[in-house]
């Protein structure tokens, strides 16, 4: 139930880190809120280096900036988890290159979120909220992004 | 008094789907506050294909996420109905299943928003702040963008 954008220069990140980037922020964010990985987005947004600027001036080494959006009614214990987690794995993910990571998130009501089409539940009514797709559609969403099963 | 962010994959919608969706967007957001459609601002954030993820792994479906920041102090019901609308328009003007569109609605005090040069109006102060515009600024804004149609 999270859209994460991550911004970064062009060329920064090569595929493979933003896969490894992707996946990192969607394991966090299921293993910290319970919430299914289908349902986390990670968009990256590359900028031209000459379109970024830290301190005033043209960035000089890597940045990697994650911006989440995710539901209001979560506690404070655990949105320091989450945001501790994905400071140090995304930094993890991205390995070698240097430069730091910045994280912000921001919370919206659960009624001004809709994903797949439907306004998102309150928090602890994900259940019964989650009862309501059609078998179809809760096959497809099976078939969406990596395995919750961890071997 | 909004600004809509319509995030997509580069190369999934045409210049005349964007075109759809942002009138789309604007005439859902006017219609459901009475905000004037000249204060609806959208663009559109086209994804390099390889650079969008859902559930952890790369995109491999249609998918459309439309995130609007808007002025705080709306009732609840005049939200849920904009979320709705948005929701069923920008399936049909993008033409993707309604199970493929994403939105988020986002709020900010309006003494936090500057548009057009000016700081944004309480809710419910919107006559006062229009009148105060000089004439030739009104004229200009009204001039910007769709029409609301004539109501019958």
């Amino acid at each position: 139930m999270p859209t994460y954008s991550v911004t970064i220069r062009t060329g920064d990140l090569d595929d493979e880190q933003k896969a490894a980037i992707a996946r990192a922020i969607t394991r966090v964010h299921g293993e910290v809120t319970g919430t299914p990985f289908y349902m986390a987005q990670v968009v990256f947004n590359e900028i031209e280096p000459h379109c970024y600027f830290l301190g005033g001036e043209r960035l000089e080494e890597r940045q990697i900036f994650v911006y989440g959006f995710t539901r209001l009614g979560r506690t404070r214990r655990t949105k320091d988890e989450l945001i501790a987690r994905l400071a140090s794995e995304v930094a993890a993910a991205a390995g070698s290159g240097g430069g730091s990571v910045w994280v912000y998130i921001s919370e919206m009501p659960a009624r001004q979120m809709v994903e797949f089409g439907r306004v998102l539940p309150e928090p602890g009514d994900e259940i019964a909220w989650n009862d309501e797709w059609s078998p179809s559609e809760k096959a497809h969403f099976a078939t969406i992004g990596m395995s919750a099963v961890r071997h | 008094m909004p600004s809509y962010i319509v995030t997509c994959v580069e190369g999934r919608l045409t210049g005349s789907q964007k075109s759809q969706i942002a009138e789309a967007v604007t005439r859902a957001h006017g219609d459901s506050t009475g905000a004037p459609y000249y204060f609806a601002q959208i663009t559109f954030n086209e994804i390099k294909p390889g650079n969008y993820f859902l559930g952890g792994t790369q995109l491999d479906c249609d998918q459309i996420f439309v995130h609007g920041t808007i002025r705080e102090g709306r009732p609840t019901d005049m939200k849920d109905a904009l979320m709705a609308r948005l929701t069923a328009d920008v399936a049909i003007a993008s033409q993707m299943k309604s199970n493929c569109v994403w939105v988020y609605l986002s709020e900010l005090p309006p003494n936090q928003m500057v548009e057009f040069g000016r700081v944004l109006p309480l809710h419910g102060k919107e006559a006062e702040w229009s009148a105060a515009l000089p004439e030739a600024e009104k004229a200009r804004l009204e001039n910007i963008g769709i029409r609301r149609e004539a109501v019958a």
